[in-house]
């Protein structure tokens, strides 16, 4: 006999009773406790397997969003961005009208890859530079003549603006960002 | 046609739990009910909380009933070590059991159950240090010495149970042995060695 057998072991007996009745319900096959349990059960592993298919559907839906700034465009350098949501590039600002008639107010920046192409083959980026962008003053090359890297993707920066980025259509979800609808 | 024969084995009486047969349950509950409350209340600190983990313990059984394992025909090895996960992990368990439980009514407040040991070894101060070392050990250490030493099970079961192989569980009960020896500063060759040594 080992000391702890001195330990009083009185397992109250009308508790014992009725766990005991709980239990036989519990494991007696169609008695309501058991198909109340398996359904508890079920939902143990249904309710996670649910979690998961909403969180996943959550993310596709904010995986994909809407350009809602068009007057401003992240051109990428390189398919980088830190926590901060810093990129190697520039970021060009929409253009003042200046056509008759204008108000000299923002023009929306409909085509952002277009703009971004000019800026590549201005040389207003350089992939191989740190900040993205060649020493020296930029737009120093009128003759459009640097290389533009294919392909240019957009994707869509947590403010609503558009950023195009050097890569396929995977490099928005390699940074975190959306992808732009359409 | 199914029997309820008090004197079946844990086996049969097993096949029958899964078959849906809950009177086995119930037999299988008088049989072991008193052995895993024992043990349980050296884990926890009350008498009702033993109570709700032995509960918890053989509704877990039933849950898990394709992972409950037998060892040499008997099901008490597999009810003490979920009764030590039980203990150590009772906020999950009750989240997950605790409606089920709360159907059995707690009896009106009674003194703790350490008071009534506490009181029944004032005489013998030394079984007080002991108790109180053991509850300082760790987690794996009072499950080695709770299987081996208090419930005399052997290293081979004891290495089934716990997937080990029986050289390891006496290493880990030596070890143990010797932590509880050194807390109580005496030999550990001293303490009781159970049925396996």
């Amino acid at each position: 006999m080992s000391e702890y057998d001195e330990i009083p072991s009185v397992f109250t007996e009308s508790r014992s009773a009725s766990f005991r009745a709980l239990l036989v319900d519990v494991a007696e096959s169609g008695s309501p406790q058991n198909r109340r349990f398996r359904l508890v059960q079920r939902a143990w592993t249904v309710v996670p397997a649910a979690i998961v298919v909403v969180g996943l559907s959550a993310g596709a839906f904010f995986a994909t969003q809407d350009v809602t700034d068009q007057n401003s465009v992240a051109c990428f350098a390189r398919a980088e961005m830190d926590w901060r949501g810093v990129f190697p590039g520039t970021i060009a600002t929409s253009l003042k009208g200046t056509t008759d008639g204008s108000d000299g107010g923002t023009v929306p920046i409909a085509d952002a890859v277009a703009l971004c192409s000019d800026l590549w083959a201005q040389h207003a980026l350089d992939a191989s530079s740190p900040n993205g962008t060649p020493p020296g003053p930029g737009y120093n090359d009128r003759t459009f003549s640097h290389a533009v890297p294919s392909p240019l993707t957009v994707c869509v920066m947590k403010n609503g603006t558009a950023a195009v980025i050097p890569g396929g259509s995977d490099v928005c979800g390699q940074l975190g960002l959306a992808s732009r609808i359409g | 046609m199914i029997t309820f024969d008090a004197g079946a084995s844990d086996a049969h009486l097993w096949s029958q739990v899964r078959a849906g047969n809950g009177q086995s349950f119930g037999l299988l509950f008088d049989r072991h009910r008193d052995r895993v409350f024992r043990y349980s209340l050296r884990l926890v600190r009350s008498h009702v909380e033993a109570e709700d983990v032995t509960a918890m313990v053989f509704l877990e059984a039933w849950r898990r009933q394709t992972r409950v394992r037998l060892v040499n025909d008997s099901v008490i090895p597999w009810l003490l070590v979920t009764a030590q996960n039980m203990a150590r992990n009772r906020l999950r368990a009750a989240l997950r059991y605790q409606r089920l439980i709360n159907k059995v009514p707690r009896p009106e407040p009674t003194p703790d159950h350490s008071d009534v040991v506490l009181e029944r070894l004032a005489a013998a101060s030394s079984h007080r240090t002991v108790t109180d070392a053991f509850r300082g050990l760790n987690s794996r250490d009072q499950e080695i010495l709770s299987l081996c030493v208090l419930e005399e099970l052997s290293a081979p079961v004891v290495g089934e149970l716990l997937g080990i192989a029986p050289g390891a569980v006496r290493v880990r009960l030596m070890r143990a042995k010797r932590r509880l020896g050194e807390t109580l500063d005496v030999d550990s060759s001293k303490l009781p060695s159970g049925e396996m040594l």
